[in-house]
């Protein structure tokens, strides 16, 4: 069986290719599919993020790597789903209202399904009508919204007021991110939480869930 | 080439710290450096949330203090517009309508009313348009929709789109090619984008927007939303024209010339 490095290796580099065929090798070998998950993948694209944050990796590689990363989850998931492994928690991830940009989103929904939550992209241009059905529909706890453009931070207000007229604030935990989006605006508009990283994100939905914080 | 200065944004930076402090110089500032470096246009954004309508009246206050060019207002409100296109001393443009439909039906009024140059940006009801043949078609439902309307077809600057290639590698071959198609089925058409977007993501941008202005201009687009105080792009511009044929004798490329544009500054 290959090094379970080259897992690692694979993601980091956007392989999706060898990422698929590692897991493959590894899952019919035994190997527990959440050791995989949190000790090479994650990790992986925990450096990725890294790179990126330090201007080391540029998009299109961040791309591939997540792509690599879903590909492989692609193979894991039915098998954490057949041995009843539960979701760490439920998200609902897009990017608001008049938005089309998804670099960023894109990447933390992967880390985020990567860290066993199940997610539902909604995509982008959201409006606070669908995040809140999303919500319902999928008894989701964690909101996670996205917005690019200063213009269409305020549909992030409006999406939590929404919100709150669906009687579901108390039930939902609600992150923000995006380049103009800060953690004053976060406090100022009541959101839960706010990161300007990938990283930063699963660790605040592992905060949301209770989660013991990752060493 | 109609060049427009893309650099009076409330959504960069440095703009907007100085549009907090109502800095008058600094935007005037940032006008005349445009005008010289050759922009036939100005946009304005004044793009802060719940401050946009006072915003976009008082850039266009502010820049027409110190220049007299043609102002392109970045915004797709009708209050902010209403109130900052009757400012305008010349005929300004409007950036931009799309097919969505609130933004549609709330703007188009406003267009009708004050007839502004209007930028038709290939946005659909149902979002982004990354392919080509739904690029081309959303243009051409938007040039019907709006002909149809009234509005000239002269006054209209079709936008495809631009994209990152950084976030898809056609990105740049499909908007392109759009320009291409749009123009064989509207001979005379308008094309207009904002280049910089193509290169967000990846190193060196100035290399890509450069290119990239380039491969438009051969395709015909006539019209570009740039930072003109980039070393060099001007004069990229200049060489374009005259080899697309729009500069007679190369007279104008002779005249950059001797006005020392077409060479770096020397220190």
């Amino acid at each position: 069986m290959s090094e379970l490095s080259i897992l690692y290796q694979s993601v980091l580099e956007g392989d999706a290719k060898t990422a698929v065929a590692v897991t493959k090798e590894a899952l019919a070998a035994g190997v527990d599919p959440s050791v995989l998950v949190t000790q090479y993948m994650i990790p992986a694209m925990a450096e990725v993020g890294q790179r990126f944050e330090c201007q080391q990796y540029y998009v299109p590689e961040v791309l591939l790597a997540a792509r690599a990363m879903k590909g492989a989850l692609e193979l894991i998931r039915p098998v954490l789903a057949a041995k009843g492994a539960k979701p760490a928690g439920k998200v609902v991830i897009g990017t608001v209202k008049g938005d089309l940009h998804d670099i960023g989103k894109n990447l933390v929904a992967s880390m985020l399904e990567g860290a066993g939550f199940e997610v539902a992209d909604l995509g982008v241009d959201v409006p606070p009508a669908k995040f809140v059905a999303e919500l319902q529909s999928r008894n989701a706890g964690i909101l996670a919204l996205s917005a690019l453009l200063t213009t269409t931070m305020p549909s992030m207000e409006r999406t939590i007021e929404e919100l709150k007229k669906a009687g579901l604030r108390e039930k939902v935990k609600v992150m923000i991110g995006g380049a103009p989006v800060t953690q004053q605006y976060a406090d100022q508009i009541g959101a839960d939480a706010y990161s300007d990283n990938a990283n930063g994100a699963v660790a605040a939905a592992r905060r949301f869930v209770g989660a013991q914080p990752r060493p | 080439m109609l060049i427009i200065g893309e650099r009076i944004n409330s959504t960069r930076k440095l703009i907007r710290e100085a549009v907090l402090r109502r800095d008058a110089e600094f935007i005037k500032g940032e006008a005349i450096r445009q005008l010289q470096a050759g922009a036939h246009m100005l946009d304005v954004n004044g793009g802060v949330p719940g401050q946009e309508v006072e915003l976009l009246s008082w850039l266009v206050n502010v820049v027409q203090d110190a220049t007299d060019v043609p102002l392109c207002l970045d915004s797709a409100d009708p209050e902010a517009l209403r109130k900052a296109l009757p400012l305008c001393r010349k005929p300004a443009m409007v950036n931009s309508i799309t097919e969505e439909p609130v933004r549609f039906q709330s703007l188009l009024p406003v267009v009708k009313e004050y007839r502004p140059k209007l930028v038709a940006l290939c946005l659909s009801a149902e979002g982004p348009i990354t392919g080509l043949e739904d690029r081309v078609a959303t243009a051409h439902r938007l040039l019907d929709r709006l002909t149809a309307e009234g509005v000239p077809l002269d006054d209209i600057y079709v936008d495809p789109c631009v994209f990152p290639i950084g976030t898809g590698t056609q990105h740049g071959s499909s908007v392109l090619e759009s320009v291409t198609q749009i123009r064989m089925r509207y001979p005379g058409v308008h094309t207009i984008c904002g280049v910089s977007n193509v290169s967000f993501g990846l190193p060196v941008r100035k290399l890509l927007n450069e290119a990239f202005l380039i491969m438009l201009m051969s395709r015909g687009m006539d019209a570009a939303i740039i930072d003109p105080c980039e070393e060099g792009v001007m004069a990229e511009v200049t060489a374009a024209e005259a080899l697309r044929s729009r500069d007679p004798d190369c007279l104008g490329y002779i005249k950059a010339y001797r006005k020392g544009l077409l060479e770096p500054r020397k220190a």
